[in-house]
């Protein structure tokens, strides 16, 4: 469904405006050489903190902000810089963002809303988009007359809904999901998980769900990739990654998630120093090698390749068997 | 072990425009000496209200006690004027908040913020600012309020505060304190600051720490070290701490002690190993069942359906009947009231009450 | 309360376009310089005419003056900043300079030397305001267009197919529209200000056609003899600034509160 290629995204660090200076180019590695795939009607989960590049990664593949480097495969195309039919790409290809307060127009009515890629990508007139927008809302749980609304009378949880009926409004077959429910109330955040799996079960739609937290990557993913400061450190089988996670960073990453069970309290055993670094001045060889405790000199040196440890169950670790 | 906070009764209201919304409604609510103390509940459920409530930070209008009282060792706090009450903010009770980057002024170094933290306290101590100790004059040399000046104005902090500064930077395990204290709040990361402004906070010395979803901005690892950091906290220095947070799953791996909340009530009160293990609240119940735990295609999440009640309309009768899958005709009509069930359990539902 | 009596101000204003007694051309229908009596509400002036006809004629001119320069600016405004803001880079820095340049120029010695060179005239002094009231719309509406195009929606927008054109007009526009109507409402008072200075100065509409500026410039050396003659015009342009202020206030007080 969706492959990408070592795919790098740099930012220059730049101060104003001036074409005549030339300095010293400086980058933010947001994402730096990340190969992935997808299959369709699969969930793949791309995890990590917040300085990772997960929502860089997305909004790339999402053909918002242009690759440095590397390539990008949509349904067994390349995507070419210069070549890219939006308009095309984006009936297959939608996206639902993390804040539900921002992802839509306040001043436009909900069913307007949700019709906007149906007039934009698919020119049906007036009476078709409407059938679609109530069929829409209709499958995200909420009634027709919501249509006539204005976000501001919505909750959050049903602004999500409406989010996410836009983005199937169109019958897209990958949907990119960042951080869907982090805004919402445990108990919202539920009913959308719940829904969204629903979806993908009866439309065969494939997810990129982006997302920090293990506990609903565990519970939507069938693949979770794990990045940190810009690389891909360990993909897999969302089972296999989660129950046997074999990189230290994952590792620290399961265990740290809080799980609601008070006698096994692992969340106090486990020690992570260090903070996430910086994404301009990373450190070399293996990024995590700071924060590591299996550190040795190679780490420092050279950036460990992505290998196949089983079948596949990637990990890029020069020190793979201390995990195990 | 003596009871350090002891509310009763506790009602809030703000001001809106629909007339008054009670956002804490006859809350009852007691914390012991060395307890840690979670608050859990989801937006609108009267959990922040409460924390700002003991610490006197409501913003009084909108906002109003409108009965109730905070005792706080021998003392109501909702009696107290606002003066008096500041008395107590930063030197009892100490509190932090979910954004340490607005918690901490960004003109003055993070170094410089702890040394004034620890020239009030002193201040504070040598009776309300105008007689100095003697321990301070000893150590110092000079007045805390010269000293306090002296910070303030940047000339850099003192020696021997300078040590006392570090002490704390190193008591929440920031590694380098003598770099990071010259550094600006903004320089740091997300973690870091958090963990100055529980060093700041510690270094009141206070008997009762609240903090308000200290780590909800916080990446998971970050949050971990910062838990971890809190629950230590308790057996070195014998603070209690009252902690208000959303995550289930966070007040479980820290908290002794677990208070629901919804709407404005409380819906259940119990010890940790008892709320996790046995919930007795319905909702309690639905909100352990709507944390994602299994993987997919092999566990069931089960959503509570409906949604949170308007504040403004609530029903008579219990609040979560609405919502309820255990709902019966009584709950309608009539408001429950939290009762023992056992011996650390007590839950608001009529499920329990023998009285129907 | 505002609202309502700036919004009285204005239709009574308005409603008054069509009520005039008398011909506001016409000399002696009155004596000359006589003061304000039940046949002459406001008086007559040095020719006999009566200064309430004049005064209610002239209205209108400064209304639609007002409404005019506003309006071309804060279109022609909104949509520089909103392009400026929303393509960034190189385009924006363009913009913006080419804004600062304008905004730097003395507005009233730039109005005056339009008006000079097109000669003097209701539309030329239009035209000339136009051409520099411009730059505030221009720095407002492209710091609110930098703030709606971070939103999530405008990248939704994109999804859906919308190019940047369709964009800006769909989504940018209507988001920071409010903040310039505001501001606008506001404006609207100063632009009666100043053009009543600049007709006072005369390079406006000529005689005989009544003018509240003009009136004033041409009476003030009665201000002894003949008070009302000076004041009343500058009365009503007062309560007309006044008016529209409040206006402005309470358009913001409302909308921020709701």
């Amino acid at each position: 469904m969706l492959r990408t290629e070592n795919l790098t995204k740099y930012f220059p660090i730049r101060k104003g405006f001036n074409p005549f200076l030339r300095r010293e180019q400086r980058f933010v590695r947001a994402v730096d050489g990340v190969s992935i795939s997808v299959q369709k009607g699969k969930t793949a989960a791309i995890v990590g903190e917040s300085g990772c590049g997960k929502t860089t990664l997305a909004r790339t593949i999402g053909l918002m902000t242009k690759p440095t480097g590397g390539k990008l495969y949509f349904e067994e195309k390349e995507i070419v810089e210069g070549k890219i039919d939006r308009r095309l790409i984006y009936r297959n290809m939608q996206m639902v963002y993390q804040d539900p307060e921002s992802s839509l127009d306040p001043r436009m009515k909900i069913g307007r809303s949700i019709g906007e890629p149906l007039y934009g990508l698919m020119k049906w007139e007036k009476k078709v988009v409407n059938q679609a927008v109530t069929r829409s809302l209709e499958l995200v749980g909420l009634s027709a007359d919501f249509a006539e609304r204005l976000p501001r009378q919505l909750s959050g949880g049903q602004k999500q809904r409406v989010a996410i009926a836009r983005a199937i409004a169109i019958q897209p077959s990958l949907v990119i999901l960042d951080e869907p429910t982090s805004a919402l109330d445990a108990s919202v955040q539920a009913q959308i998980l719940k829904l969204l799996l629903d979806l993908q079960k009866e439309f065969n739609l494939t997810y990129i769900l982006i997302t920090h937290n293990i506990a609903v990557a565990k519970y939507m993913a069938d693949f979770v990739a794990v990045m940190y400061a810009g690389n891909l450190v360990e993909y897999g089988p969302c089972k296999t990654v989660i129950s046997k996670p074999r990189h230290p960073y994952t590792i620290a990453l399961i265990t740290s998630a809080p799980v609601p069970d008070p006698t096994t309290r692992n969340l106090l055993q486990t020690e992570i120093k260090g903070e996430v670094p910086s994404a301009i001045d990373p450190p070399s060889g293996c990024k995590f090698h700071p924060r590591c405790p299996f550190a040795e000199a190679i780490c420092t040196s050279t950036v460990p390749p992505l290998e196949e440890l089983s079948s596949g169950h990637l990990v890029a670790c020069h020190f793979v068997n201390k995990t195990a | 072990m003596g009871s350090l906070l002891n509310i009763q009764g506790l009602t809030v209201a703000y001001d809106s425009r629909s007339g008054p919304v009670t956002a804490v409604d006859h809350v009852n609510l007691e914390l012991k000496q060395d307890e840690f103390l979670a608050v859990v509940g989801e937006s609108g459920c009267g959990k922040s209200t409460l924390s700002l409530s003991v610490i006197g930070l409501l913003p009084k209008p909108p906002a109003k006690i409108v009965e109730g009282s905070i005792q706080y060792k021998d003392t109501d706090l909702v009696r107290l004027s606002g003066n008096k009450i500041r008395e107590y903010r930063g030197t009892e009770i100490a509190m932090i908040f979910q954004e340490p980057l607005t918690s901490l002024s960004p003109v003055y170094r993070v170094g410089d913020q702890i040394a004034e933290a620890i020239l009030v306290r002193e201040l504070r101590k040598d009776g309300k600012g105008g007689v100095e100790s003697e321990i301070m004059q000893r150590t110092y040399k000079r007045s805390a309020r010269q000293l306090r000046r002296m910070v303030r104005l940047r000339h850099g902090i003192p020696s021997d505060l300078r040590e006392e500064v570090i002490r704390y930077l190193r008591l929440v395990r920031i590694g380098d304190p003598e770099q990071v204290l010259n550094r600006y709040p903004f320089e740091l990361s997300g973690g870091m600051t958090q963990r100055v402004m529980i060093a700041m906070a510690l270094s009141q010395e206070p008997a009762l720490l609240l903090a308000d979803e200290p780590t909800t901005a916080l990446d998971v690892t970050t949050q971990a070290q910062v838990l971890k950091l809190m629950k230590e906290l308790i057996r070195k220095v014998r603070t209690s701490i009252l902690l208000v947070t959303h995550d289930l799953a966070v007040a479980s791996q820290v908290a002794d002690r677990v208070v629901v909340m919804y709407a404005g009530e409380i819906a259940e009160d119990a010890d940790v190993i008892s709320l996790f293990s046995h919930p007795l609240h319905p909702y309690t119940q639905g909100l352990l069942s709507c944390i994602p735990s299994g993987y997919k295609d092999e566990s069931e999440l089960k959503p509570i359906s409906g949604s949170l009640p308007d504040l403004r309309s609530l029903p008579v009768g219990c609040r979560y009947a609405p919502r309820c899958p255990r709902v019966m005709d009584v709950c309608n009509k009539q408001h429950p009231q939290l009762i023992q069930q056992g011996k650390t359990q007590k839950v608001s539902c009529f499920l329990y009450d023998q009285h129907n | 309360m505002y609202l309502v009596t700036a919004v009285i101000a204005l239709l009574a204003e308005l409603l008054k376009i069509t009520v005039t007694p008398y011909d506001p051309l016409l000399q002696n229908v009155g004596p000359s310089l006589g003061p304000p009596s039940p046949a002459h509400l406001f008086g007559t002036d040095f020719l006999g005419r009566d200064v309430f006809s004049r005064v209610i004629w002239s209205l209108p001119n400064d209304l639609f003056v007002s409404f005019a320069v506003v309006g071309i600016a804060l279109v022609a405004g909104a949509v520089l900043g909103s392009v400026a803001a929303f393509k960034g880079g190189l385009l924006d820095e363009l913009l913006m300079r080419f804004t600062d340049v304008i905004f730097s120029l003395p507005a009233l010695v730039i109005a005056m030397v339009i008006a000079v060179a097109l000669g003097p005239g209701l539309s030329h002094m239009m035209v000339a305001l136009m051409v520099i009231w411009w730059p505030p719309y221009a720095r407002v509406a492209r710091g609110e267009a930098l703030r709606v195009s971070h939103q999530n929606y405008i990248e939704a927008a994109r999804f859906a197919g919308q190019r940047t054109v369709g964009i800006i007009f769909k989504h940018v526009l209507p988001n920071i529209s409010l903040t310039l109507l505001i501001y606008a409402t506001l404006d609207v008072a100063t632009v009666v200000l100043t053009y009543a200075g600049l007709s006072y100065l005369g390079l406006s509409v000529r005689p005989p056609q009544p003018d509240l500026g003009e009136m004033i410039s041409t009476s003030q050396d009665y201000l002894i003899t003949a008070p009302w003659l000076p004041i009343i015009p500058g009365l009503v342009i007062a309560v007309a600034v006044v008016g529209f202020s409040l206006l402005g206030d309470g358009l913001r007080d409302a909308l921020e509160a709701g």
